[in-house]
């Protein structure tokens, strides 16, 4: 398995100077109108939810659906989501690089993009969600005329730990793994652009005597950040897994949230990649073998999320509490049993179909299975948060959440951020890591003869 | 005297690129550098390089952001606002573990990178002078840096030997920030 994986699925007929201008190109040429539409709905989107967060502002989250009972609701389900997308691009760009992965070079800049928005995307929703969001710095340990720190005994401090540390780690690696490329884009630009370029590459020149510290700085961030990546949705998932709840109060949480996480972000990857790949024309640079394999990434993981589901549900019944059995049930069978059999068939049943390498291998229905997975995924996160929460211990208190119109269009408005920021980066970066990708070609001399000598 | 100028000879080829280097340093020449559009395996053995201080810095980074990280949350939550939650220990060491962990791998990133940018000699310039566009692209280069004519001479007559895609003079501070003229 591993050897197949080694092997880089470049053709040996593409030319180094070539993957340059594959990768420049759409950076030097007016955008399609696919773009511009795409554009378009995502700024749209983003609107809506700027309208909605400023209706907030204004008026609190009273305006929410949330509840005395249901105090978590769509924003937590959010931000979890968000968070998890995330993790696919550092895996891809931290933890493949380890066990030295050559395909990752094709994919692992935009992951890491992905990465970037995905984090700064979740990390608003925590921010609205405290009612009094002009004081979120409270949130910070810094000296204060109230003599007050924060609670290091609670998981929610520790996940603002974990989540600054993971947005600025990962704004870092990415940077320093855009700077040699920077640097190409630079010698091919005139004007501003050259300027902009210029400063943005630091000066990079590309001496060996420079590569060895840089090579060795780039290893070093994988080693920081793949720790780093585990830490984060395991703390994330101990917001849960620490308070006493039944259906959240479960040692499974951490690995079956990366897990989860990892999953869902493969299936934002492969939405992403199969449009970024045809629009740019980077076929021959994201090959169907790229994707075939992180189609076989979402499968494994679907299997590991399935088997988390079904051993919290054995564990239920075999644990003898009563509470945690009647959860579980509730979940199933309860008033959101739609929500569960949501996340069911789309997390659990949907990815069986790639175990056919023709369906691994055809565009639409990976993009439709795709969709669905980060739907699933998002009704995971639901599931967790408000079936264990709707019904609290005085069944006086039990109620019925319902998102209102806010929720929905705060939780579109992250999407058009989401989309917006990735369209904009397509157009402005290398979206591909041109340097590494030409570090892992198959390595005949054909890749070397450059056509330039022509000139 | 130090040197301000150097020989420069081309490639596309990595292959012809390593072997460059052994050759060159077979030659005795000294300090010699190169350009790589993206990095070669095994340049670092060809070329002389040593290795990297920065992994230890990192490596130093990490050790003292969990230091710091634990000592912080055991002085706020033990020594500056001290509470009694029911009688339990102060510095519940466990619950510390997360915000730790997190503070040193905080320090450590920062400081790689931070690093990087020294070790690398990496400055903004908005208008960054290059031997020649294609270095970032498909093109290497062996740096040979001379200080008298004679050392001149030998490189590019070494250079020219070696049937490459083309032998140059040019300033080192095209290279190294350190050598701009003020």
């Amino acid at each position: 398995m591993s050897a197949v994986l080694q092997e880089s699925p470049l053709s040996t007929d593409i030319r180094v100077p070539e993957i340059t201008d594959a990768v420049v190109e759409p950076m030097d040429t007016r955008p399609g109108l696919l773009w511009i539409l795409a554009f378009l709905l995502a700024q749209g989107a983003l609107g809506i939810g700027v309208i909605s967060v400023t209706h907030q502002l204004m008026h609190g989250i009273g305006i929410l659906g949330i509840n005395n009972t249901v105090g978590w609701g769509a924003y937590i389900t959010d931000f979890v989501f968000w968070v998890g997308i995330g993790h696919a691009g550092t895996l891809i760009s931290a933890i493949l690089f380890l066990f030295r992965q050559k395909w990752r070079t094709a994919i692992n800049r935009s992951a890491e993009a992905m990465t970037i928005f995905a984090v700064m995307c979740a990390g608003l929703f925590p921010l609205l969600h405290i009612g009094r969001n002009w004081y979120a710095y409270w949130l910070i340990p810094y000296p204060n005329k109230r003599d007050l720190w924060v609670n290091f005994n609670s998981p929610l401090l520790w996940d603002v730990f974990a989540v600054t540390t993971y947005a600025t780690t990962s704004m870092v690696f990415w940077y320093v793994g855009l700077i040699p490329d920077l640097a190409t884009v630079r010698d091919r630009v005139k004007g501003i652009r050259k300027v902009i370029f210029g400063t943005l590459s630091l000066g990079w020149k590309g001496t060996g005597s420079t590569w060895v510290h840089y090579e060795r700085a780039y290893a070093q961030f994988a080693w920081l950040a793949t720790p780093l990546v585990l830490s984060v949705h395991s703390i994330v998932s101990f917001d849960f897994a620490v308070s006493n709840l039944p259906g959240w109060h479960t040692t499974i949480f951490p690995p079956y949230f990366v897990a989860g996480a990892v999953f869902s972000g493969f299936g934002m990857v492969i939405t992403l990649l199969v449009v970024a790949r045809s629009t740019m024309k980077l076929e021959h640079l994201i090959t169907m073998d790229h994707l075939d394999l992180c189609n076989k990434v979402i499968l494994a993981t679907s299997w590991i999320v399935s088997l988390a589901y079904l051993t919290e549900i054995f564990i239920a019944w075999y644990g003898g509490s009563y509470y945690e059995r009647y959860a579980f049930l509730n979940r199933a069978i309860g008033p959101y049993w739609w929500a569960y059999w949501t996340m069911m068939t789309c997390n659990c049943v949907l990815p069986q179909l790639f175990w056919f390498r023709r369906i691994r291998r055809n565009l639409l229905i990976m993009f439709i299975i795709s969709i669905f997975v980060n739907v699933g995924m998002w009704f995971e996160r639901f599931n967790i948060f408000i079936i264990s929460l709707h019904q609290d211990f005085l069944p006086a208190n039990w109620n019925y959440y319902v998102p209102t119109f806010f929720d929905w269009a705060t939780t579109l408005g992250s999407f058009g951020m989401f989309f917006t920021l990735f369209l904009l980066f397509c157009r402005v970066l290398p979206v591909i890591a041109i340097a590494e990708i030409k570090s892992v070609l198959p390595d005949p001399v054909g890749n070397f003869t450059g056509k330039k000598e022509a000139e | 005297m130090k040197a301000t100028q150097f020989v420069a000879g081309f490639t596309t080829d990595p292959h012809k690129f390593l072997e460059l280097g052994e050759k060159a340093r077979g030659e005795g020449f000294k300090n010699i550098d190169s350009t790589m559009p993206y990095p070669v395996h095994g340049f670092e053995e060809a070329y002389g390089h040593k290795g990297s201080w920065i992994g230890l810095a990192a490596f130093g980074a990490l050790i003292i952001g969990w230091i710091a990280g634990f000592s912080m949350q055991a002085w706020m939550m033990s020594v500056d606002y001290p509470q009694n939650v029911g009688g339990r220990p102060q510095i519940s060491w466990p619950a510390f573990v997360p915000v730790t962990f997190e503070c040193g791998i905080l320090l450590a990133a920062l400081t790689t990178l931070i690093s990087l940018i020294i070790a690398g000699k990496l400055r903004p310039n908005p208008m960054t002078d290059v031997v020649n566009p294609r270095l970032t692209d498909d093109l290497f280069s062996i740096v040979i840096p001379f200080k008298t004519e004679e050392e001149k001479a030998k490189a590019e007559s070494f250079l020219n030997g070696q049937s490459l895609e083309g032998v140059e003079v040019h300033d080192l501070e095209l290279l190294d920030p350190r050598y701009i003229k003020p």
